[in-house]
């Protein structure tokens, strides 16, 4: 049995999330439906899906919404497999490109379909999960120190990209010419994007990060998920995820 | 688990960038380029590239090796090593196909332990065909 938590609905996502029911009716997959409230959180409605038992969570709209599913359904100490599904509501983010996704329709079918991957996530100490990528951004470059495993780094940034595996990219766009000349852009000289010195990428399992002048906000699709200093840890095949079919087929 | 203990990783590699300090040990089973500066011994199963802004103070291994920058410590390239003119290398290299550019400058020992096995190879070989020739004469 299917378990839909929704976000609270606007006018607009309202439309689109009847839009969701009818196709699961139609597909003969629908199941309990929720959505917060004031009373009850994104976190309290999926632990009670757990709760009630159910195997199969799906998060229909943001990314957001499904990070928080997500940390509830890995934190579970039961040693159950609770599957993870995802309605997205932008086709355009990571996750929806992950299970390969291009609309509702195919998202809804792929929840039938169920064809599974595991994935992996990232925790953020002390029990936070994302399956999409932190950031930690700030318009001038700030000092940054890491600890990336056992190495440690010391580096000015303006960006740092955390995602799942632990894949760690560092920017300083500070640095870079801010215009391109015009002669260059004329003639398609290609030498500012290609002689990109200044950025860093690092694969790690555990990642710390500080700030010494300012506390940065690390941020997990423009919601603050914890502030400097944080600590990263990959947690590899954490998750069960619903995918498309398709997937599966390209991969064979 | 330590970046040293760190299983075989299908990607990209690591970059360090030209604003990096890093102290440690730095290893990845892919391609490593350094624009940085390192405090430390560097590992690849496949390629380090030490660019010009680059600065290692620390053993450098790897199957290839291409030296831009500047290096304090020993190099081994199981494959091939390159200096280009803009490289500076202070310590000693092991390899078995070497490329020093001209301008490149390198302050150490080399030791090429393929050329070592050749010369030996190279040096028995002579040392039969004499004792042949010499056998041949007595018999004559």
């Amino acid at each position: 049995m299917y378990y839909y938590i929704m976000e609270t609905a606007g006018k607009k996502t309202a439309v689109w999330q009847e839009k969701v029911k009818d196709i699961l009716g139609d597909l003969g997959i629908a199941g309990e439906t929720v959505a917060p409230s004031p009373a009850r959180t994104i976190e309290e409605l999926a632990q009670l899906g757990v709760v009630k038992g159910y195997n199969t969570i799906v998060a229909v709209g943001s990314q957001k919404l499904l990070n928080k599913v997500a940390s509830v359904i890995i934190n579970q100490k039961e040693n159950r497999d609770i599957v993870l599904g995802f309605v997205p509501e932008d086709f355009t983010g990571s996750v929806a490109k992950k299970i390969n996704v291009k609309d509702t329709q195919e998202a809804c079918l792929a929840l039938k379909q169920r064809r599974l991957e595991t994935i992996d996530a990232c925790m953020v100490e002390p029990n936070k999960f994302f399956l999409t990528e932190a950031t930690i951004e700030n318009s001038q470059a700030v000092d940054i120190y890491l600890t990336i495993d056992s190495l440690k780094a010391g580096l000015p940034a303006n960006k740092i990209t955390i995602k799942p595996g632990i894949a760690l990219y560092v920017s300083d766009f500070s640095i870079k010419p801010k215009n391109k000349g015009f002669l260059s852009f004329l003639f398609g000289k290609k030498t500012e994007e290609t002689s990109d010195i200044y950025s860093s990428f690092f694969q790690c399992e555990t990642l710390r990060v500080d700030s010494v002048d300012e506390i940065l906000s690390i941020k997990a699709d423009d919601e603050i998920i914890t502030k400097t200093p944080a600590i990263f840890h990959n947690r590899p095949k954490a998750l069960k995820l619903i995918v498309s079919r398709d997937i599966i087929n390209s991969k064979e | 688990m330590s970046m040293l203990e760190k299983k075989s990783v299908s990607g990209p590699g690591t970059i360090v960038g030209a604003n990096v300090k890093l102290v440690g040990t730095l290893y990845d089973a892919s391609e490593i380029v350094i624009h940085g500066k390192i405090e430390g011994e560097v590992n690849s199963d496949k390629n380090i590239s030490v660019t010009e802004t680059a600065y290692v103070k620390g053993p450098v291994n790897a199957e290839t090796v291409q030296i831009a920058g500047e290096v304090h410590g020993s190099i081994t390239a199981t494959g091939h090593l390159e200096i280009l003119p803009t490289g500076k290398i202070f310590g000693s290299i092991t390899t078995k196909d070497l490329n020093i550019r001209s301008g490149a400058i390198f302050v150490g020992k080399c030791n090429m332990p393929e050329g070592e096995k050749q010369l030996n190879l190279d040096k028995t070989e002579k040392e039969i065909s004499q004792k042949e020739e010499e056998t041949d004469y007595e018999a004559e």
